[in-house]
């Protein structure tokens, strides 16, 4: 007895057809706090406010050099001179030491470039904290006209041209080159820059010798004083927002010189978000001159006075201001020679 | 197309089936237990963040880093497609804002913190005045800060307010301290305020809601599955059981099939037996038929190949059949003579009006036109037809044969005829011949004397009279000549008889190689004088013609007797118009002869005389022409005494050819020696 092959072919066709049902989405490429997995959990002495950084041992793979690549490659701006690295430079402590950076044709960027070493553990990025990911970070000055003023379809045709780049792409586990695998790249190798062996880690980690006594008072002086109610966290600071000028008007008493940069305001239109900004990490601060979103403090000590006096109420000592500096300056880690 | 009805609905069912089952299973990837694994982390991250508030809040802790990070997870979670396809924008909207006051906590909290620190640290500080206000403010202070005393707070904020009175003067201590109470104050209701929303019940309400709805979406999911799998079931209960039906269906009609199978098995061996019988005797039939067969074949190649020629006739003299001997006889293909009249049937016709068994000596001319002489008998055959046997025996040889031994009979006897006669001539024509010579030879004796006579007569008058009387001078021309032609006709007596003798028998004559174009060239420069007026000689002698064993003499008198004979016979035509015929000899060598022909352009002969040239003494030519013994010589001499052949062609108007064989080994028969 025989089925007809009119019946089996119907049966097949079915059975085709229904299988297809109830697909599940696919889970978005980012992937949050992977920075997280690069540090190690350490016995450190427990200071309240204050995490060890101890970056874990790294092993350099293709996505990471990738990314280092992309990272130092100016054919992600429009003209093909500027790289993330122009404005970020590794080896000068992650930013340019500019008060405003230079971007394609001259122009001059709205704030001061935040450093990008030990950025992975900020909670949100930019100045007004408006980006909650450093893949969301990436996207905005590859497109902004003052910076790199490029867009992806310009970008993804050089990249395409390159004889090596979709091997490099392949090797690095990613399929294609498309926006989505070019961000992925430079966003893992920006969660492995994370300064080690900075004086104040190593103190933590039981180093008596790592700080000297100034920076000893420093720190002290950094608690008692109030400084790490804000700059607190693994990364003393880049967790939480706050306004510049808690205890007195700051922008009153500087005087209005240029357009007055709203912080947070300018993206949530919300009164209390006025002249409210992220709070920077400290780390590697000594390196990062000059200071404040607008790039206007040239000198730590300055800084250090103004936020005393605005955000503390206080009024610093000379000697409570250098001792404070040079506990500013333990906060210098460094950086692995092979992301540079 | 009913046929395939049940296979239809089999297939119809099988994708219903197959739907079922898939209706039945709408959760093989275990979906449900991810989204509520997800809406569960979503619980646990809000737990964490209230946790993290209070402990926060509570002094105990300093850095937010854990607080952050579990509102940032929180706020990523929410994206998680698990989440999404359940949340509702009112879930969303309270977790966002919770987010929200999340960060406003930290900001207020840090605030807080530093201005109470610094509170706290001016009232320890030895510069505090010692006075009851200092005491006073302290006391509010602390008690606002630690159980946010309703009192203590109007308490500080009266003396807030009396510090900024122009008028009222302050320690520099206490007016620092102001300010940061000030802050204090301002910041502690906001952060307890924020502290509140966050830790409300409203998100875990939310959250549980959120729970409750997945549970029972994947419950009612679950539900209408179960109603689906009962449906599968009953689908493949039915389905098994129309499975069966059709199985056993094709069973029965299997075993059908095998029975009318086994019935048709039965029926055809019945039919092969049968056959088998009939087969058999048909073979038995087509034996006996072959036997008859071959038996006729052997009576038919009997008769076909019978010496005789056998004929079959119908009653109208129409031949039905006819064997290959007959066939040749009338030089016809045996086919073509079938069905049609007997070609003699006329007298056959004839021979049947006589008794039946008669035999019929009939002369005919064959379709190829050669003479043919016949002996026919026609019987009638008594049988299922009425047909007539002729039986034919070719005579024409043995008639040939008769003719020609008759010629040489008549030849013979002529022959031994004529030797007598010549025996009998020859002794005169040789004393006659003799006593010519005698008187040749005298007449040359008495020539002197005759010559002295006429000397004499010269001067003798009397002598001249009588030498005069005598015609002297005619004797002495006429004389010579007369004994001289007598002389010639005695020698042509002679070869008469001598021919005549070898006419009788033929020469055991030796034979010598003979160039016959040579003996034929001269021959023809011989005769010239009978030919030159009326004819043109043309030669066509084969160059490297083989001499032939051949008597010289007699050969050349043949080719001689030709050659007078063709010039009589063109000059018959001619007349004296001053026309020439045409005399042509060939000669060719053929494989064991060599062929001469002689044609002349000249009257030709009829029959009845073509017949008879070869006779003796048989001649056209008026008496005194010639003695007709010209062709017999020939004759006897090429067939006789060479042991070749002569045959003539001729007809009226067209000329004449006679063409000879001469053969070019000699045989036994002939016995010759040759040189």
């Amino acid at each position: 007895m025989a089925v007809t092959s009119f019946g089996w072919s119907m049966f097949v066709c079915a059975a085709v057809l229904l299988s297809g049902c109830n697909p599940d989405l696919p889970q978005t490429v980012d992937s949050p706090n992977t920075a997280d997995n690069m540090i190690e959990v350490v016995d450190a002495r427990e200071l309240s406010g204050f995490t060890v950084l101890r970056p874990r041992a790294l092993a350099m793979d293709p996505k990471i050099e990738l990314g280092k690549a992309l990272f130092h490659d100016t054919r992600l701006s429009r003209d093909e001179t500027v790289s993330c690295a122009t404005c970020h430079v590794i080896a000068l402590g992650g930013d340019d030491n500019r008060p405003l950076s230079v971007g394609v044709g001259g122009s001059l960027g709205e704030r001061n470039a935040p450093t990008v070493l030990n950025a992975a553990l900020n909670s949100t990025q930019f100045w007004d904290g408006r980006s909650p990911t450093l893949a969301a970070q990436a996207i905005e000055p590859i497109h902004n006209p003052l910076e790199m003023d490029a867009t992806w379809p310009m970008i993804l045709e050089r990249l395409k041209q390159a004889p090596d780049m979709l091997s490099r792409f392949q090797a690095a586990g990613f399929d294609a080159i498309t926006p989505d695998t070019v961000v992925a790249a430079l966003v893992a190798y920006e969660e492995v820059l994370l300064t080690g062996d900075a004086p104040f880690d190593l103190w933590l980690l039981g180093d008596d010798d790592a700080l000297s006594d100034k920076a000893l008072m420093g720190l002290e002086l950094f608690q008692n004083l109030g400084c790490v109610s804000c700059h607190q966290g693994r990364n003393l600071g880049g967790n939480m927002l706050q306004r510049l000028g808690v205890m007195a008007d700051y922008y009153k008493d500087r005087g209005i010189e240029k357009e007055l940069d709203l912080g947070r305001f300018e993206f949530t239109g919300r009164e209390e978000d006025r002249y409210v900004f992220r709070v920077p990490s400290l780390r590697n601060v000594a390196e990062t001159a000059p200071y404040f979103h607008d790039g206007s403090v040239p000198t730590l000590n300055e800084a250090v006075e103004i936020m005393g006096r605005y955000q503390l109420g206080r009024a610093l000592s000379e000697d409570e201001v250098e001792a404070l500096v040079a506990f500013l300056h333990s906060l210098t880690g460094k950086i692995d020679e092979r992301l540079m | 197309m009913k046929k395939n009805l049940p296979y239809i609905v089999l297939a119809v069912l099988s994708i219903f089936l197959v739907f079922a089952y898939f209706q039945a299973n709408p959760d093989p990837n275990n979906q449900a237990a991810v989204d509520i694994h997800a809406v569960d982390q979503l619980r646990n991250l809000n737990k964490s963040i209230d946790r993290e508030a209070l402990l926060l809040e509570s002094e105990r802790k300093l850095d937010f880093d854990r607080l952050t990070q579990s509102s940032a997870r929180m706020l990523r979670q929410v994206e998680k497609q698990s989440v999404v396809r359940f949340a509702d924008s009112e879930l969303l909207a309270t977790l966002q804002s919770k987010a929200a006051n999340v960060e406003a906590f930290k900001t207020h909290l840090a605030v807080y913190r530093n201005s109470i620190r610094a509170g706290r640290q001016l009232l320890a500080d030895e510069n505090w005045p010692g006075d009851v206000q200092a005491t006073a403010l302290a006391a509010a202070f602390l008690s606002y800060v630690a159980f946010d005393d309703a009192r203590a707070r109007d308490t500080l904020k009266a003396h807030i307010d009396d510090a900024q009175r122009p008028e009222v003067k302050t320690a520099d201590a206490i007016e620092t301290f102001l300010v940061h109470a000030d802050v204090a104050m301002r910041t502690k209701p906001r952060v307890s305020d924020l502290l509140a929303e966050i830790v409300s019940s409203e998100t875990v309400t939310a959250l549980t809601t959120l729970e409750e709805k997945v549970v029972a979406h994947y419950a009612d999911l679950s539900a209408a599955a179960s109603v689906w799998r009962s449906t599968l079931l009953a689908g493949v209960l039915l389905f098994a059981a129309m499975l069966f039906w059709m199985i056993t269906q094709n069973l029965r009609k299997g075993r059908e099939l095998h029975q009318l199978n086994n019935s048709l098995e039965e029926q055809v061996l019945d039919r092969t037996r049968e056959l088998t019988r009939v087969s058999d005797h048909l073979m038995e039939v087509l034996g006996d038929t072959k036997e008859q067969n071959r038996t006729m074949q052997r009576m038919k190649d009997a008769i076909n190949q019978a010496a005789e020629g056998i004929a079959i006739l119908d009653e109208g003299l129409k031949i039905v059949f006819i064997n290959d001997a007959y066939a040749q006889i009338l030089e016809t293909d045996a086919d073509a003579l079938l069905d049609r009249l007997h070609p003699d049937h006329e007298l056959l016709t004839e021979g049947l009006r006589n008794e039946s068994g008669d035999v019929l000596d009939v002369s005919r001319q064959s379709s190829l036109g050669a003479d043919q002489s016949l002996e026919l008998s026609i019987g009638r055959v008594q049988g299922e037809e009425s047909d007539y046997v002729v039986v034919c025996r070719d005579h024409t040889e043995r008639k040939q044969m008769e003719t020609n031994l008759l010629q040489a009979q008549k030849l013979e006897s002529i022959g031994q005829l004529a030797s007598g006669i010549a025996h009998e001539i020859n002794t005169p024509a040789q004393y006659t011949n003799d006593n010519v010579q005698f008187f040749n030879d005298a007449w040359e004796d008495l020539a002197p004397l005759l010559n002295w006579v006429k000397e004499k007569a010269e001067d003798d008058q009397a002598l001249a009279d009588i030498c005069e009387d005598a015609d002297l001078e005619y004797l002495e021309d006429e004389v010579p000549t007369a004994l001289k032609q007598a002389g010639q006709g005695l020698q042509q007596i002679k070869s008469i008889v001598l021919a005549m003798k070898n006419f009788a028998h033929p020469g055991v004559d030796d034979k010598e190689q003979t160039n016959v174009n040579a003996a034929i060239e001269d021959t023809v420069t011989i005769a010239k004088n009978e030919w030159k007026y009326v004819a043109d000689v043309k030669t066509d002698l084969c160059a490297d013609i083989p001499e032939v064993p051949a008597v010289r003499s007699a050969l050349n008198q043949v080719w001689l007797n030709m050659i007078v004979n063709a010039s009589h016979a063109i000059a018959d035509v001619v007349g004296d118009s001053g026309e020439k015929g045409e005399i042509r000899i060939t000669t060719r060598a053929l494989e064991d002869v060599v062929e001469i022909q002689i044609s002349d352009t000249g009257s030709g002969m009829p029959e009845e005389i073509k017949a008879r040239i070869f006779d003796p003494f048989f001649t056209t030519k008026g008496v005194g022409s010639g003695s007709g013994q010209g062709l017999a010589i020939a004759h006897n001499v090429i067939t006789e005494q060479h042991g070749g052949s002569i045959q003539v062609d001729s007809a009226p108007g067209a000329g004449t050819t006679f063409r000879i064989l001469l053969p070019r080994v000699v045989s036994e028969a002939q016995g010759a020696v040759v040189h």
